[in-house]
């Protein structure tokens, strides 16, 4: 038994009060009866309303841009152009903590020269009306001569490309380098060799960016926002010129993120133009500007070569992966570390070449999104495993078993993991769960696919992630938490009720949370990299067991009795083994408020801090820790259409500890579901950069009718670096499941798709080419890629 | 969000003071039923009416009339038609066109009238101004090119509509009322081929009513191809209707395809390929074979323009098979994400 299992034996022991159980959400009732105020819903006298004028082409030079006659529109109260910008630029992130170069990774605010996408920003307008400032943004005069793009990765590697950023257009590079290949190819009985693509895609969030800014008595530059970061306001300092001190962000409730409110949207556009008019601006982005005004999921090319003994272990893997970043640096390297360092997938690989790159194109540049690459890299890593199942005559649960990392395995990047690893508890339960199979029925084939996972939560360990969080005990035992971390919809405040109500032993009424206020809250960080409950749970516990240990101290004087034997449940203090000798909580805060202890606290968690991988290797530790899952699917393929149903959808994951049960599985549930519409409908396609996907009737969802019931299965092996042996469950969802969905599809029909997304017409032409192929007897060792016509 | 441009706004509550205002505001004017799909084009400038004349307080379009027929009000809204128990047992085909019109909201609000007069769409058009301006306009709205066709001298928008071939399947008529005149039109004769000029109404005439005639002996059907089992326009549709013996053979048929051309397609070829015969599977497949030849879809929708035309056979068989009488509940669960029964 390795160390994390002795733990997690520890830990079982433990009970809670309200750890684990499915709580209703704080933040439930105000949502259900319409009341809660999101950033759109703020507004104040004399405020403006902005609009931003966009390029229609991708790739293009501004000629002429004149914003003579919008400026004399009545009811226009500002214009801006790139020329009116003190700082032209705003730096998109850490030049040095990921392989991207200083100054690459820059942004225009607003282009005043080169077009590089789709969309890109290039004046703002500022008027009484929204109606006004749209006509203002119709006044001004944009001529544009069109410059000659890319819009393909591997063209812009080509030579004599045009070089969209960089010197080479290669906007971040890794290598992982263990073992000895080519031995490994030599050990190898089979070598089976894939190549899998996946698209662009939208959040398609409900609530689009929306914003509001004014200046206050002292200058300080105000900003309401629907933000998954608070701290941007350091970013939109930068582009004002004017201190950290004096921009303020305060979010709200988000109407969903998934990524794509992590970075700047509307901040700095509407703070330009308080500080221009001095007068309050809104900026509200129509569904349509939504599409066009923020970063996508990064598609990825992605290449293995894997060699199995005949028994069907892996004897070496090489794999390669080419990442699209549009025209800018933004979070492509981040994005391509995390595809890199899961690759290979949670399995021992002993002899293992991985090269990734990001490249830019002049398509829409790409962001973080659920899953952050190592989505991408899953949905590759388990369709090859398949594909070596059927080749190999393994099953394709008894072949990964064979492959499994465990507990003190090295990952990838050589990294031995310490938590518990489930994914055969979770494959298992999720198999199971499938039930009886169902049956074909003429054009109707049935199918089954399992994918299991490796997927990271918290932050890249050399980028030192912090959270701190103040906590203060009011005089009638209720609690106020202030922690900055933001609630993206994911119960993140509910949640960090919930641990300090558990700590405590308070309700979860007694417990009211600020967060949000890059002034008023502690830095937090985003809500974004499954972090919020892993680093904000773990400060505020931090913060509610020191206010505890003063209270149990008091307590223990009052009742001399030691402090490990007093506790407190339900407003009242007492001594474990001695019920009788017990106080109310407020008799108690009584006594500390007069002695003068101090009964607040602010707490910092630390995340595990290390050092970037050697760069020759790519060896070395990524994330804290990892969530491990598995998902299984059966679907029902019409051979006729080509139309996939799926019928069947189970979601296991070993959380760690579910803090909110129900949060838990409204996390699972929702990001299966973008999962299903990843695999078969969601696409946006560029055609020369230009986006003809541009609205939700063409970008396709799924809706209630096209998902069947998910089912989720939560395992809690107690062992993650989370409060209470929490692991990270918000993005886990996803991560499989499109992965499983082309197994399923693989299954049902017996050929691949290795395209995501796998719409009725790749499922026609691949059944298409079965049939060629069969016609010409087509038998060749380690060929498996059917290709798409 | 995107705005509505100004208008001026009408609500008379006679067709007759409908027809007058319509009359009086000349083709600047357009009639507004359930607004679900001319107020987003407005918002997005597709159409751009100085004159409203909405007809929701005119009690008169909201008229059910069950006789040797159904006389149904064009101002009944499509979840009036679904909650109808006649159409459901009788005129089955409407019941299932109506019911997988986009989502239960929408059907709350959009009208019988409405869907058959909806504008044609195509991925070219149905587009923010911005985003037409940027590739430059089409021909069906301040341009003069087609974008799916460039050659073509035709808008090749495509007749999106549910209901129209359901309707034409039922041999439905339509009664049009002007401050002048009153016409009727069998559905077939009402639409044109031409994305732009796809119906025959004039800009003063109001679709008042729908005239169905008995349905005894009849049996129809409607399938439907989207992506998605709700929101989505059809991007290929199947109406079908056959009256059939006691001994099986078909004595009477029509088979309509939606969604492959700018107006729905009565097929008669494909009818005629059943009457006389029973419902056999090669009856079925050569019915269906004729029906697809006349699938023109183009490359202006969802999914492609090949897969489309592939499909149709295939859809056009599973429309058959129903009204031969085979279960076809899988067909329906996997294709409409419901089984849509009668």
């Amino acid at each position: 038994m390795n160390e994390a299992v002795d733990r997690m034996q520890q830990n079982t022991k433990t009970e809670f009060r309200l750890v684990g159980k499915p709580l209703p959400r704080i933040d439930a009732p105000g949502k259900v009866y319409g009341k809660t105020l999101y950033a759109g819903d703020y507004a104040m006298p004399g405020m403006l309303h902005a609009k931003v004028l966009r390029s229609p082409l991708a790739s293009a030079r501004i000629a002429r841009l004149d914003v003579a006659q919008a400026w004399q529109l009545p009811g226009v109260a500002c214009v801006l152009t790139a020329g009116d910008l003190v700082n032209q630029t705003v730096s998109t992130d850490f030049p040095d903590r990921v392989s991207a170069k200083p100054g690459q990774n820059n942004q225009p605010i607003l282009v005043g020269d080169v077009i590089r996408y789709h969309g890109e920003p290039i004046a703002l307008v500022a008027a009484e009306t929204s109606a006004i400032a749209q006509q203002a943004i119709d006044l001004i005069e944009l001529d544009l001569e069109p410059v000659a793009g890319v819009y393909d990765p591997f063209e812009a590697l080509a030579p004599g490309a045009p070089i969209i950023c960089g010197s080479d257009n290669i906007v971040s590079q890794y290598k992982v380098r263990k073992g000895d290949l080519e031995a490994g190819f030599a050990a190898a009985d089979t070598i089976i060799e894939n190549t899998f693509r996946t698209q662009f895609v939208e959040h398609a969030f409900l609530e689009p960016e929306v914003g509001l800014a004014w200046l206050d008595d002292y200058d300080v530059v105000n900003i309401r926002v629907s933000t998954q970061n608070v701290e941007r306001f350091r970013d939109v300092a930068q582009a004002l010129g004017i201190a950290h001190s004096k921009v303020r962000i305060m979010g709200a409730m988000v109407g969903g993120g998934f990524g794509g409110k992590n970075d700047i949207t509307v901040e700095i556009f509407i703070a330009l133009l308080a500080k221009a008019s001095g007068r309050p601006v809104r900026m509200c982005y129509t569904r349509e500007e939504s599409f066009l005004g923020h970063a996508k999921r990064h598609p990825f090319t992605i290449t293995h070569k894997t060699g199995f003994t005949r028994d069907g272990k892996i004897t070496a893997a090489q794999i390669d992966m080419t990442s699209d970043s549009g025209p800018y640096v933004f979070l492509s390297p981040y994005v391509l570390m995390y595809a890199t360092e899961v690759a290979a997938g949670p399995y021992r690989v002993d002899n293992l070449h991985i090269d990734s790159r990001a490249v830019a194109t002049n398509n829409m540049y790409t962001g973080a999104f659920r899953g952050f690459g190592a989505a991408q890299a899953c949905i590759a890593y388990e369709q090859q495993m398949d594909e070596a199942a059927k080749i190999l005559g393994i099953d394709p649960m008894e072949l990964r078993r064979r492959n499994l990392l465990d507990t003190g395995d090295a990952t990838a990047t050589g990294y031995r993991i310490e938590s518990a690893v489930w994914i055969d508890e979770c494959a298992t339960r999720v198999i199971e769960a499938l039930g009886q199979r169902s049956t074909d029925s003429g054009p109707i084939k049935i199918g089954r696919g399992l994918a299991v996972y490796q997927q990271p939560y918290g932050r890249l360990l050399w980028l030192q992630d912090t959270v701190e969080a103040w906590l203060s005990i009011e005089l009638d035992g209720t609690v106020l938490v202030r922690c900055g971390m933001p609630d993206i919809g994911a119960g993140q405040i509910s949640t960090l009720a919930q641990i300090v109500a558990e700590v405590l032993g308070l309700g979860m009424d007694d417990v009211t949370v600020y967060n949000s206020d890059s002034a008023a809250t502690p830095f937090a960080g985003a809500a974004t990299a499954v972090r919020g409950v892993y680093m904000a749970g773990n400060a505020v516990r931090l913060a509610a067991q020191a206010i505890r240990g003063r209270l149990a101290d008091r307590a223990a004087q009052e009742f001399g009795a030691r402090t490990e034997l007093i506790d407190i449940a339900e407003g009242r203090v007492f001594v474990i083994d001695d019920r009788q000798r017990s106080m109310a909580l407020t008799e108690l805060i009584a006594l500390c408020a007069a002695d003068g202890i101090h009964r607040s606290e602010l707490a910092i968690f630390r995340a595990p801090f290390g050092d970037p991988l050697d760069p020759e290797t790519g060896q070395g530790q990524v994330h804290p820790d990892y969530t491990f899952g598995a998902h299984a699917v059966e679907v029902a393929v019409d051979t006729d259409t080509g139309e996939v149903t799926v019928t069947k959808s189970v979601s296991a994951h070993d959380v760690g500890q579910a803090i909110n049960m129900q949060a838990v599985e409204g996390q699972i549930e929702g990001a299966v579901a973008q999962g299903h519409g990843y695999a078969l409908s969601e696409e946006l396609i560029y055609r020369e950069g230009q986006l003809v996907t541009p609205s939700l009737s063409e970008f396709l969802c799924p809706t209630s009718m096209d998902m069947c019931r998910v089912q989720s299965i939560i395992l809690e092996s107690r062992t993650g670096l989370g409060p209470f042996g929490a692991k990270g469950a918000s993005e886990v969802g996803l991560t499989p499941a499109p992965a499983a969905i082309a197994n399923a599809v693989a299954d049902a029909i017996g050929v691949r798709i290795h395209d995501l997304p796998i719409t009725p017409e790749k499922v026609i032409n691949a059944l298409q080419s079965k049939e060629d192929l069969l016609s010409r007897s087509f038998r060749e060792r380690g060929t498996a890629g059917i290709e798409e016509a | 969000m995107m705005r509505l441009p100004y208008f001026r706004y009408h609500a008379p509550t006679t067709i007759d003071e409908a027809a007058r205002i319509l009359a009086g505001e000349g083709p600047q004017a357009m009639l507004l039923a359930g607004g679900t799909d001319l107020l987003p084009n407005m918002k997005r400038r597709q159409q751009t009416p100085h004159t409203l004349v909405a007809l929701g307080k005119i009690d008169a379009l909201r008229a059910t009339q069950n006789g040797s027929g159904l006389r149904l009000g064009a101002g009944l809204t499509l979840t009036n038609l679904v909650d109808n128990d006649t159409i459901r047992r009788e005129y089955t085909g409407l019941w299932q066109a109506a019911v997988q019109v986009a989502t239960p909201h929408l059907r709350n609000m959009g009208t019988l009238g409405g869907n058959l007069c909806l504008d044609t769409r195509c991925d070219y058009y149905d587009q923010t101004y911005e985003w037409r301006k940027a590739i430059d306009f089409c021909m069906k709205k301040d341009g003069e090119t087609c974008w799916v066709a460039t050659a073509s001298r035709r808008c090749m928008a495509i007749s999106s509509t549910d209901i129209a071939p359901a309707l034409l399947a039922l041999g439905a008529q339509l009664k049009l009322v002007s401050s002048t005149d009153e016409r009727s039109f069998m559905l077939d004769e009402f639409y044109n081929d031409d994305g732009i000029a796809y119906m025959k109404r004039r800009p003063d005439e109001i679709l008042t009513e729908v005239v169905l005639s008995g349905a005894a002996g009849w049996k129809s059907t409607y399938w439907k191809l989207r992506r998605r089992g709700s929101f989505d326009f059809p991007v290929l549709s199947v109406a079908a209707a056959v009256r059939i013996a006691a001994d099986g053979t078909v004595e009477d048929a029509r088979i309509v395809l939606g969604a492959v051309a700018s107006r729905p397609l009565l097929i008669t070829a494909a009818a005629d390929a059943l009457i006389g015969n029973q419902l056999s599977a090669e009856v079925i497949a050569t019915a269906a074979a004729v029906a697809a030849k006349r699938a023109k879809p183009m490359d202006n929708a969802d999914f492609t323009l090949q897969w489309r035309k592939r499909v149709t056979p295939a859809f056009v068989s599973y429309a058959l098979r129903e009204l031969r009488g085979d279960d076809v509940r899988e067909l329906r669960r996997s294709v409409a994400r419901h089984e849509l029964l009668a």
